[in-house]
């Protein structure tokens, strides 16, 4: 482990790097080293995106429907992969049949099945949530399966010993126990419905944010355009930040 | 990306299961449920649904077969965008990677921020990418291998980072030279978690790539995508995403096969979450 000193200055390189980058981009981007008709700086979209939130509008129509799918699809998606990790632990003939192609979900575009679930659920924030769930699920299988795996023996004697069933001992010492893991699925969950979702609406959707970025590229609106990357990416950052930061503080004291 | 790796001594993991007959049955015989379960789940589908909405998998592979003349220059476009952009991601990935992970400081200041480039939804920046790079091959080439390198080059960290220090303490004592330290220790350490983040990245730029074309782009399979999703039948829709699926199956599944080799071989059930 490090010590205070040393995680100190990790943290200040790290500062440091981040600056750097951004105080970097800023100044290209206004003195035009790189092309002002493309290139916006970080400040004015940030400004740009504080007008968007502003307006009633943009959050009902863009923002509201966006963060109700991520949620959605990241509820649906949590549900169904923990169910479908406990059965991974449970059953052999589970495990054996599906590990191998969980691994191998990533692998496939899955924003190419876009169009099949608008064919078979129609239009509207369903197809979304469906591309969002698919993305979300096996990241919260796979890691419950391995926090159910790694459930220390010992605990588990102990409440047989004390006359628990399998529901008790799923609830009350698998779960306690497995539960870094699971979350730890859940926060990848989480970036992977945000991308789903924010990418699906890029391509073929109406409302949400993906389509209003889209929307405002194809109608060169570019100032709004940056101002919505804006928005997404400090959605996107503070999730990853925040779960990442409860996730640390999980498996700490796991240890 | 979970990087977390489980390493459970098989022998441990098959105590108390089935006799090796059926051990076997299951593991070869297993493997294939779900894709049939896929195709069964599929073929009641188009059932209730009706054909204009699904198309039945059997009519799917018939359109495919068809199709395969006519999208045969699109395939190779993209074929050709993927190569191009994971060998690129790979090279920066692995190389970058590996030289991060050489310090144990610099690691753990960078490791957090490649965490947070990974879990981004980078498509909010293909029309950046679109506007300084116009409507062309290389734009869909830079925007798939940005959602490549960061996943492969974070694993590759990792394992550099968490080389087991006995093996370099050996290392040490047989006064190993540079180029022998990394052929004989180093690499064979670091080969299968770059091995799984190779693969990871793989997924990921495909996954960018067809996004890239799907929407904006004039020629490559996403393109023709978007282009069949208004067809009043989805045959020619479903047999493209088959297609899309069996590309990225076959390389993932030929760069799985060599991890479970090894690690049969080993003696381990390694699982790379991803």
């Amino acid at each position: 482990m490090s010590g205070g000193g040393t995680a100190r200055r990790e943290t200040t390189a790290r500062l440091g790097i981040v600056v750097a980058l951004v105080a970097g981009y800023e100044l290209a981007a206004r003195s035009g080293v790189l092309d002002r008709q493309v290139f916006r700086p970080i400040s004015l979209a940030l400004a740009d995106a504080g007008g968007l939130l502003a307006q009633k509008n943009f959050w009902d129509e863009h923002l509201l429907t966006t963060l109700l799918e991520i949620v959605a699809a990241l509820v649906l998606g949590t549900l169904a992969g923990f169910a479908a990790g406990v059965g991974l632990w449970r059953s052999r003939l589970v495990d054996e049949a599906v590990q191998p192609w969980l691994l191998l979900v990533y692998s496939v575009p899955i924003f190419a099945l876009y169009p099949i679930f608008i064919a078979v659920l129609g239009g509207g924030t369903a197809p979304v949530v469906a591309v969002g769930v698919l993305a979300s699920a096996p990241a919260v299988a796979i890691n419950t399966a391995i926090g159910f795996r790694t459930t220390r023996p010992v605990l588990v004697s102990v409440a047989r010993a004390y006359g628990l069933g399998t529901a008790g001992l799923i609830r009350q010492v698998y779960l306690p126990s497995a539960w870094p893991h699971v979350f730890s699925g859940m926060r990848l969950a989480s970036s992977y419905s945000i991308v789903a979702v924010v990418g699906t609406e890029f391509l073929l959707s109406t409302n949400g944010l993906g389509h209003e970025i889209a929307y405002s590229y194809n109608n060169f609106e570019t100032t709004r355009m940056y101002a919505v990357i804006a928005i997404v990416l400090v959605i996107a950052i503070g999730v990853v930040l925040g779960l990442g930061a409860v996730e640390k503080r999980l498996h700490r004291k796991d240890a | 990306m979970s990087t977390q790796t489980v390493g459970v001594k098989a022998t441990e993991r098959r105590a108390g299961r089935p006799g090796i007959a059926d051990r076997r049955l299951w593991r070869y015989g297993g493997r294939w449920l779900v894709p049939v379960a896929i195709l069964l789940l599929w073929q009641a589908l188009h059932m209730i649904l009706g054909a204009a909405d699904v198309a039945a998998p059997g009519r799917t592979g018939v359109v495919l077969a068809d199709y395969l003349g006519e999208w045969w220059p699109d395939l190779i476009v993209t074929v050709r965008s993927l190569a191009i952009s994971f060998a690129v991601a790979a090279g920066i990935g692995v190389v970058g990677g590996f030289l991060l992970g050489l310090s144990e400081f610099w690691y753990r200041v960078v490791s957090p921020l490649l965490v947070v480039a990974y879990a981004v939804p980078k498509i909010v920046l293909y029309p950046v990418i679109l506007m300084a790079l116009g409507l062309s091959e290389e734009a869909r080439i830079v925007f798939s291998l940005i959602h490549g390198v960061f996943p492969i080059m974070l694993l590759t960290a990792t394992a550099t980072t968490t080389i087991p220090q006995i093996r370099l303490r050996v290392a040490d004592s047989y006064r190993l030279s540079l180029a022998q330290r990394l052929r004989l220790v180093v690499l064979p350490s670091i080969a299968p978690t770059v091995v799984a983040s190779l693969r990871i990245g793989f997924g990921a730029c495909f996954l960018g790539l067809i996004l890239a074309e799907m929407f904006a782009a004039y020629n490559g399979l996403g393109f023709l995508i978007t282009g069949y999703a208004v067809d009043s039948t989805t045959e020619r829709l479903l047999a493209l995403v088959l297609l899309i699926t069996l590309l990225a199956f076959l390389v993932t599944y030929t760069i799985r096969l060599w991890e479970e080799g090894r690690a049969r071989r080993l003696g381990l059930t390694n699982v790379i979450a991803g």
